[in-house]
């Protein structure tokens, strides 16, 4: 059985540190196994585990717009989390859920939200490593990890996305082609309000259907412990530039 | 000395290698928005590359990488041992 957390709006730090705290009580069965969706209030960057902080975010530019930037669990890449501007969502179960297979895992789980995006007349589709795509333009990233008999995917689903915004927070390497990346970047990306005046609201209920094919759901929230974990995991990691600027 | 390269890998994925050498390599730090699991083998895979001998034997070294992720039971996604091989002879001749 998989709790079903509804969209919930919480920090960058309380993000990531609620998915280590529910990975932490799915493994020692003190919660089951869990879909949440949530925004991320201050909008923020959130780098991929491998990357280098240095190399991919302009600190200041973050400081100055009130941009909060943290590093993931997960492998991936830099992601700007518009408050407004995307829902996230997060799996968290056994890992024998899944395919064993990490590639088919992401495809199957992707799956649910290329459902989503089709039933909202959408024509979305999977592709590898862990991209979605409609048109040839990206609207949906995920990255996932795999420990101790836990898996945890996260992914965005672009709604409203401000690339040049974007581009003003993130490292360019080279001024002279930052418009050029823009531009491209505007071509490699596409987002839910592209294709409609679709409510923000509606593209969720079509993800929280979606989520629940194949699975008996249940919504629930957080417990105490979870939150208490996370507020926790936030203060002792994720806020800190010891983790932040781990490379 | 210190050297950098970066490279989008096919499969879209990018790598950067920091490495500083002498007569020897010193220290090498992989960056990047790969995929790797267990996360924790980035530091295996770093100390594996930074013991390569110089001038780099490249089919060794990568054979190196191919037993350390066998040995810690890792995945790398969006890169290859030969990649990652590849992106340290350009990171030893592009010094600063």
């Amino acid at each position: 059985m998989y709790r079903m957390i509804q969209l919930a709006e919480y920090s960058a730090f309380m993000n990531m540190a609620l998915d280590e705290a529910i990975c932490e009580a799915v493994r020692q069965g003190e919660s089951p196994s869990t879909i949440r969706f949530y925004t991320w209030k201050p909008s923020a960057i959130s780098i991929g585990y491998f990357q280098g902080l240095l190399n991919e975010v302009n600190i200041e530019a973050c400081r100055q717009a009130g941009v909060d930037i943290v590093r993931r669990m997960t492998g991936g890449g830099a992601v700007y989390h518009d408050t407004n501007g995307e829902v996230t969502y997060s799996i968290i179960g056994p890992v024998d859920d899944f395919p064993k297979d990490i590639i088919k895992s992401y495809e199957a789980i992707c799956s649910h939200i290329v459902t989503a995006l089709k039933n909202l007349g959408i024509n979305a589709y999977f592709h590898p490593i862990n991209d979605i795509i409609v048109d040839g333009r990206k609207i949906s990233g995920n990255a996932q990890t795999r420990r101790n008999g836990i898996l945890l995917q996260h992914g965005t689903i672009l709604y409203d996305v401000d690339v040049d915004r974007m581009f003003s927070l993130l490292k360019v390497s080279d001024q002279k082609i930052a418009d050029k990346m823009i531009q491209s970047v505007k071509k490699r990306v596409t987002r839910v309000l592209d294709f409609g005046d679709i409510s923000k609201e509606r593209l969720v209920e079509e993800l929280e259907k979606a989520f629940c094919e194949g699975r008996e759901v249940q919504y629930g929230s957080y417990s105490e412990k979870e939150l208490a974990r996370a507020k926790e995991l936030a203060k002792i990691r994720y806020e800190t530039d010891e983790w932040n600027r781990m490379r | 000395m210190n050297g950098t390269a970066t490279r989008k890998v096919e499969g879209g994925k990018l790598v950067r290698i920091d490495v500083s050498f002498g007569k020897s390599i010193q220290e090498v730090r992989i960056t990047g928005d790969f995929f790797l699991h267990p996360e924790d083998t980035i530091l295996e895979l770093e100390r594996t590359l930074s013991h390569a001998a110089l001038p780099l034997q490249k089919e060794l070294l990568e054979k190196d990488i191919q037993e350390t992720i066998a040995k810690h039971h890792a995945v790398l996604i969006g890169l290859s041992a030969a990649d990652l091989v590849s992106v340290l002879e350009e990171a030893l001749r592009c010094t600063a």
